[in-house]
């Protein structure tokens, strides 16, 4: 009778069609059915969206309280086209997993399949690779990416109850959808990894990411490979970028600094030596201008290496002193411009500035400006100009970088900022996303003013940075 | 007063040795540590005004190889170190041998010359 029952539900019942007493008792039972059905719906509804992967969801099934004598449950995963398979075998605290035959996954399979008790058995699942103890409830499902095959297994040698038996059947029709989005998922995630375990091996700046709505490259894979997708990757890869080129010019500068401060103190004391014996004016005014020239170029190259470091140390700065350096800095690539300093700061509050790493301003500063320059010198503009213009307000130090050239087409402001987005032929795109983590990380922010005249990049700065 | 300058930047030694001289020093020079031992070992120097970084080996180690020669304290009196990189290890380190430590470049010739000589420097 049961059997019958199951049989004639699993054909589905034309409700409207039935009207005898006997399929009547059939449409009580289908109800009763479709509501407990709907229970381990609800249940798996409830439970399932904490479910990460096929193992959280297996356990969420053991957990069901129809199922509580049922200990162990073995979910077999071919992803089709692979050459092997896996054999999670789980219960309550334990994970064991293992690869197996694909050959093995599909003989289990078919026989699960073929089987003419296919959901109920005791102990007749023998393979070479997996051994059954008592009594279970087998099901193999073809997904779109995967074949499965899901083991219920008792550990006892007592027969399944009947509402066991409806429950399976319940949970094998309703289960496929979720068990197809946790594998997928898992996949996914298990894609990503690797994904970013072979970009970190390379020395490129990328992340792979699942969902992209801007500039998704399509691999062959059929996946997508984006790099903007991420507000905190973004800032990291322009961070990670930024930290190394910081690093290997302090490097480079340090090593200038060293090679060249032996032989400028000798010129030094020499100078110093000749001083002493010479008592004609004319040249002693020249010894003195020698002095002069070398103690500049000993301040140029230690101020130099003491910009590019990347030591977090709150120094308080003179904002005079470091644009200036910028504007030394970018000499060769604003030769032809014509730049300007306006400051509406008293003196104090410009010598007063304390900022987590000075060389983060500068180095804000120095692609503001090259930028600046370099936008000039291809638009042709008659009298090339960037204006450095240091505003206050009640809360915050604000410096204005101004050009008078092209400025930013409307469609592209918002993209600016992004990493790995560039107008320019050879520009990595990093420049203007550095800048903008820089500009978070002294606790500011960068913007771009919308200016007839040509582009302005708007630094601000608050006090709680600026001492007295 | 006799001095050892130790220095392997040609134009320092020469300027500096001049400088001394013109103070009535009498000084020899060395360029290499090896050769500043041998000749610690052979003369009498009032003074050893020895570089830190010199191409075969370091400044601490001639003071180090002077000990066979010098009691603690002579070392103390005796070396006045020339360096250029200041780091904390160095300081440290020349603190150790509490000999003076003059850092390079001078931030007034004619006072780090004073220095050497062992004259009062206000």
């Amino acid at each position: 009778m049961e059997n019958k029952c199951n049989s004639t539900i699993k054909t589905g019942i034309k409700k409207a069609e039935v009207t005898t007493p006997h399929n009547f008792l059939l449409i009580k039972k289908e109800i009763e059915r479709t509501s407990k059905h709907s229970k381990i719906i609800q249940y798996l509804n409830q439970n399932i969206s904490s479910c990460e992967n096929s193992i959280q969801l297996c356990r969420q099934i053991l957990k069901f309280e129809t199922f509580l004598h049922f200990k162990t449950i073995n979910i077999f995963i071919h992803e089709k086209g692979l050459t092997t398979a896996i054999n999670h075998e789980i219960d309550e605290n334990d994970v064991k997993t293992k690869n197996i035959k694909v050959s093995d996954f599909n003989s289990l399979f078919q026989s699960i399949k073929k089987s003419k008790n296919r959901t109920y058995g005791q102990s007749n699942l023998k393979g070479t690779f997996f051994e059954m103890i008592g009594t279970f409830m087998a099901r193999e499902f073809s997904l779109k990416k995967y074949n499965v095959i899901f083991v219920l297994s008792r550990n006892d040698f007592l027969p399944q109850t009947n509402i066991e038996k409806e429950h399976f059947d319940s949970l094998i029709k309703i289960i496929s959808p979720y068990l197809e989005t946790v594998l997928e998922h898992e996949l996914e995630r298990s894609m990503i990894h690797k994904s970013q375990l072979v970009l970190s091996l390379l020395p490129l700046y990328l992340e792979y990411f699942k969902n992209s709505n801007e500039g998704a490259t399509k691999l062959p894979s059929g996946r997508s490979v984006n790099i903007t997708s991420n507000e905190e990757y973004k800032i990291d890869s322009a961070d990670v970028y930024h930290q190394e080129r910081v690093s290997l010019l302090g490097e480079l500068l340090n090593t200038l600094k060293h090679e060249l401060s032996n032989p400028l103190f000798g010129l030094q004391l020499s100078v110093d030596l000749l001083r002493q014996d010479i008592h004609d004016t004319d040249t002693l005014e020249l010894l003195d201008e020698a002095s002069n020239s070398i103690r500049r170029s000993q301040s140029i190259i230690t101020d130099f290496s003491n910009l590019y470091t990347n030591e977090n140390k709150p120094t308080v700065i003179d904002l005079e002193k470091i644009i200036n350096e910028v504007f030394t800095l970018t000499k060769s690539e604003s030769r032809a411009v014509f730049k300007t300093y306006e400051c509406n700061v008293d003196d104090k509050l410009l010598k007063g500035i304390k900022v987590l790493n000075p060389t983060w301003l500068v180095q804000i500063l120095f692609n503001l400006i090259v930028n600046s320059a370099q936008a000039l010198n291809e638009s042709k503009v008659e009298v090339p100009e960037i204006k450095l213009i240091v505003d206050k307000t009640e809360n915050d130090l604000i410096i204005n970088i101004v050009d008078n050239g092209p400025g930013i087409n409307k469609d592209q402001v918002e993209k600016i900022f992004n990493p790995f987005f560039t107008t320019k032929e050879k520009g990595t795109g990093l420049g203007l996303a550095i800048c903008n983590t820089l500009a978070k990380k002294l606790n500011g922010e960068l913007s771009y003013v919308e200016n007839d005249n040509g582009a302005q990049f708007k630094l601000r700065l608050p006090y709680e940075n600026i001492t007295n | 007063m006799k001095i050892l300058l130790i220095e392997d930047e040609i134009l320092i030694q020469k300027s500096l040795q001049r400088l001394l001289e013109k103070k009535g020093a009498q000084v020899d020079v060395a360029s290499q540590g090896r050769d500043a031992i041998e000749m610690i070992k052979a003369n009498d120097f009032d003074r050893i005004v020895c570089d830190l970084m010199l191409k075969d080996i370091t400044g601490f180690d001639v003071i180090e190889e002077s000990k066979s020669k010098y009691s603690i304290d002579d070392i103390s009196k005796r070396f006045v170190i020339i360096t250029a990189y200041s780091s904390e290890q160095v300081l440290e380190k020349a603190r150790k041998y509490n000999c003076l430590v003059l850092n390079k470049p001078f931030e007034n010739t004619i006072k780090a010359i004073q220095i050497m000589l062992g004259e009062d420097v206000e």
